[in-house]
């Protein structure tokens, strides 16, 4: 694979602030690659400094193995769609679209075809003669694509692309991107909130906080075998508990807390300095049982259903476990679970032990 | 529905003729066939024919015309360039500026020409077209500065990041974005500036010259020497220049209204 | 940002650069300098001139003898300044409270109405607000004079004495400056009240206020920076106005501004006329100041 976008411990300060906190990051040619994070975590101003838009105070940023530190925007190979698109008020889609390469002096049959084919790429013809704010939101979402692409840049940059849609919409803008990206094989960089838009649009993508980067992966890592609890809880619904781990044979150990039964978990990859641990499972990976056929592969904890939360296709099941302990349990709804899980029931949570994903805990607690 | 209280339209409808007693006045005995004073004698235009069959009056219309052009093209020439740039500035420099800028704005007109006259005199320049242009540039620039900076604030300074990113340099920016993005407010500054200076007495009455006799000063100068019905002729003539004035910018603004006030989001 | 070759750009270029060393296109920053060059000539100069103009003598004929005295100054002390710069004081507070109290119902009106009158009523203030002001004043001399529209009315209606007096009076003064100032104080109001929501009136309805309370503890505090706009555009010019007291006022009704004019154009005595202007501005800057600069921005905006 071809390296396309390389940032070399990047730093940027706001102020006081510190927006980008050495950041180092290889996205490869052909990638469809997020930034995944809470607001103010830094990822836009990550995307402005590859943009060009923002200069780094501290590393080395480079495209296509050309650093391109002190390199202005518009020397930049590459194209941003801004959050609230920045479509020109006063142009029409067709002069919007056509901008990019007008500023490149390209000749004007050149512009008209090039244009031409982008509208139709993101159906948007005969549309040319409108100016946008005569247009839809999903309309104005795909012009400003239109702008970025047509430029042919190595890296397209989307900042919170569809931020600004409604949840329909939204959905089918998905598949449209990802449409987009395979067509024309370019690099994608996409700054996001979205957690769910994150992993099913993403080949890779990395978890940001406060400024730096927490991990990088395909979806399927990051969700599966998260590196901490950050990770953890900004991917997915999550539960956890804190607790001692205490012998145990081969690749299981035993863990203890106070006002649990002992209960199977992984043994750590690395080796942990500290015996305090916290165990991570996921929701949908618990099961309510009835805890008479417990396998060896199996744990399984009694508790107290304490809250039902029905959103249709699901059932979030809140069962307390021990003063501090609540754990959610997802599963698929049905009429009969419903009505099993009355709230005051006793019942059996159950998992395999290979589920639990286990977590130092440093410092004193 | 009984949103205002009556009180309220009662007054407002009072103050609105309060407003439009003088100018009513002005354009009907402009029309009265009497020598003097307001009692009705018919219908007559010879007041207009008189006034256009004087050459001091055409004169001075020219000589308006030269000053507020001029007046206005500086400017225009100079603001627009200055509202752009003290965006960029930043910190102590912004708020000294603001204070230099509203200066002009804020202190009486009697004073500015006054200061401009002694000025003028004591480095020995004579009075006339230059004096004036430059005297209502005092206010006229300021003026221009401060509705472009206005509308600059409300413009999403994402636009121009859009258009840096899509490799327009520094100078395309402005150009292709800024400029036609500020045209509804450098328009409305024009037509402003271009007013006030047609409009301007008290500067001009301090800086003028012989020979650069402006269509204000000629009004003055016919208040003072004895009243004929010429003068309301002229002034119902400068009443109808200001309600073209607003028709023309309401009518811009209603034209360019699509784009100028909604904001993409 | 780095500007590669910046040493090696002409002369002119390279100064303009090093004073305002701005990322923006060069015209920007010519005009800039410009700008601040044409301020600084024909604003700063003038009134740094007249300073010390104010602090010389005056020389037999209305010249200028550049011997140094603050005599202009003590002059300002005497009774008859002072008497003219009370009551300018006086006519200036009058009318912004006048204007203010004439001004906020029509401004409400404009600015809870719907979108199409609203349009009619604006453009319906801005005509006059556009109109020559000495043409506006000197309407009031055809309607005040003894054989003015008002004398006339009154004669026909049987009035058989001599006519009222009405013009060169106090009376058509304070008129005069109530009506030159009005749309300086009614546009900013108008902008003030636009910006209240709507809502917030009817949540002070619904609390149980009456209309009155509304208004005095909602809707009028809300539209603080509108009045502090309006004061400063209504006080500040009639204080130093000078077209309404000498067409309106003749020799009967002096103010400031026509003190100075008559200083400059009639006496010829320069220094004591300076010394006047920089009375009349201490007094606005003091007065600015206290309204606070960030309103004043806000009613030049």
């Amino acid at each position: 694979m071809e390296l396309c976008v390389r940032l070399d411990r990047v730093s940027k300060r706001h102020g006081t602030t510190t927006a980008v906190n050495q950041v180092s990051l290889e996205i490869q040619r052909g990638e469809f690659f997020s930034l995944l994070g809470p607001s103010g975590s830094g990822k836009t101003t990550l995307l402005r400094l590859i943009a060009g838009l923002d200069f780094p105070d501290q590393g080395h940023i480079y495209i296509q193995n050309t650093l391109v530190n002190a390199q202005p925007p518009d020397q930049r190979p590459v194209n941003l769609v801004f959050q609230h698109y920045a479509l020109f008020p006063h142009l029409s889609v067709y002069d919007n679209v056509a901008f990019g390469l007008k500023m490149r002096r390209q000749s004007s049959k050149k512009i008209q075809s090039a244009v031409g084919k982008m509208l139709e790429l993101v159906r948007l013809q005969g549309k040319e003669r409108r100016f946008p704010n005569d247009l839809s939101g999903g309309e104005q979402q795909r012009v400003a694509l239109a702008r970025a692409l047509v430029n042919e840049p190595v890296v397209v940059l989307l900042d919170e692309p569809l931020a600004a849609l409604d949840q329909q919409l939204r959905q089918s803008m998905h598949g449209e991107l990802k449409r987009l990206q395979q067509e024309l094989h370019s690099t994608f960089i996409c700054v996001t909130h979205q957690q769910d838009e994150a992993l099913m649009l993403s080949d890779r993508l990395a978890v940001m906080s406060a400024g730096t980067v927490l991990q990088v992966g395909t979806p399927q890592e990051l969700y599966h075998t998260p590196h901490s609890t950050t990770v953890a809880d900004f991917i997915g619904l999550s539960n956890t508990v804190t607790g001692v781990i205490a012998g145990g044979e081969g690749e299981i150990c035993w863990m203890r807390k106070e006002g649990l039964p002992p209960f199977k978990v992984p043994r750590p990859v690395h080796p942990i300095s500290s015996e305090r641990v916290t165990v991570m499972i996921r929701p949908e990976q618990l099961a309510i049982g009835c805890g008479s056929s417990t396998s060896v592969s199996e744990n399984s904890i009694p508790g107290i259903v304490e809250k039902t939360v029905f959103n249709g296709n699901e059932i979030f099941c809140h069962v307390r476990l021990s003063t501090d302990v609540l754990w959610v349990v997802r599963m698929p709804s049905s009429t009969f679970r419903t009505q099993l899980l009355a709230i005051g029931q006793p019942v059996q949570v159950e998992w395999l032990i290979q589920d639990g994903i286990i977590f130092p805990v440093h410092g004193v607690s | 529905m009984t949103r205002f209280p009556t009180m309220f339209i009662l007054n407002s409808v009072a103050v609105l003729c309060f407003l439009y007693l003088p100018v009513a006045v002005l354009i009907v005995l402009s029309f009265n066939d009497s020598q003097m004073g307001v009692t009705w004698q018919g219908f007559s235009l010879r007041w207009y024919d008189k006034l256009f069959h004087n050459p001091a009056f055409l004169d001075a219309m020219i000589n308006s015309l030269i000053i507020a052009l001029a007046s206005t093209g500086m400017s225009l020439l100079l603001g627009v360039g200055t509202a752009i740039g003290m965006e960029r500035l930043r910190g102590r420099a912004v708020s000294f500026i603001n204070m230099g800028l509203v200066l002009p704005l804020v202190i009486p007109e009697i004073l500015l020409g006054v200061a401009l006259l002694m000025m003028f005199v004591l480095i020995r320049m004579p009075l006339g077209f230059l004096t004036i242009m430059l005297g209502h540039g005092v206010f006229s620039l300021p003026l221009t500065i401060v509705i472009i900076r206005a509308r600059l604030r409300k413009l999403d300074p994402t636009w121009e990041d859009a258009a840096r990113d899509l490799g327009a340099d520094s100078w395309r920016v402005l150009t292709h974005v800024t400029l036609p993005l500020l045209k509804p407010a450098i328009v409305g500054a024009a037509l402003l500036a271009f007013t006030v200076s047609l409009d301007d007495f008290v500067v001009t009455f301090f800086v003028a010259g012989p020979g650069s006799t402006t269509l204000p000063l000629k009004v003055f100068s016919m208040i003072k020497t004895g009243m004929t019905p010429e003068i309301n002729a002229l002034s119902a003539l400068l009443v109808l220049v200001s309600i073209l004035g607003v028709g023309c910018s309401w009518c811009y603004q209603q034209r360019v209204g699509r784009y100028a006030e909604k904001r993409l989001l | 940002m780095a500007h590669p070759g910046r040493d090696h750009l002409p002369g002119s270029r390279r100064i303009v650069n090093r004073l305002l060393p701005i990322q923006s296109p060069f015209p920007i920053r010519v005009a800039l300098l410009l700008s601040l060059l044409f301020w600084g000539i024909c604003f700063l100069l003038p009134l740094a001139l007249m300073f010390l103009v104010s602090l010389i003598s005056r020389g037999p004929y209305g010249g200028l003898e550049w011997t140094w005295t603050g005599e202009n100054y003590v002059r300002l002390a005497d009774p008859l300044v002072i008497g003219i710069f009370l009551k300018s004081f006086l006519y200036a507070s009058g009318t912004t409270i006048v204007c203010a109290l004439l001004g906020f119902p029509l401004a409400y009106c404009i600015a809870r109405s719907s979108r199409a009158w609203q349009q009619w009523l604006l453009v319906l203030v801005m005509i006059p607000f556009w109109t020559n002001f000495l043409v506006r004043t000197y309407a009031w001399v055809l309607i005040f004079r003894a054989d003015g529209v008002i004398n006339g009315f009154v004669k026909f209606l049987g009035w058989t004495g001599d006519p009222i007096p009405l013009l060169f009076t106090d009376f058509s003064v304070f008129v005069g400056l109530v009506y030159g100032y009005l749309p300086f104080m009614v546009l900013p109001l108008v902008a003030a009240l636009e910006r209240i929501s709507i809502h917030l009136e009817e949540a002070a309805r619904d609390l149980c206020a009456t209309r009155f309370r509304m208004f005095w503890h909602v809707v009028i505090p809300l539209s603080k920076p509108g009045w502090v706009a309006g004061a400063v555009l209504v006080f500040i010019p009639s204080l130093g106005a000078f077209i309404t007291p000498y067409l309106l006022g003749g020799g009967q009704s002096l103010m400031i501004g026509t003190l100075i004019q008559q200083e400059f154009l009639v006496a010829r005595d320069w220094p004591f006329g300076a010394a006047l202007s920089f009375g009349l501005m201490g007094t606005i800057l003091v007065l600015w100041g206290w309204l606070g600069r960030k309103s004043t921005e806000q009613a030049a905006g």
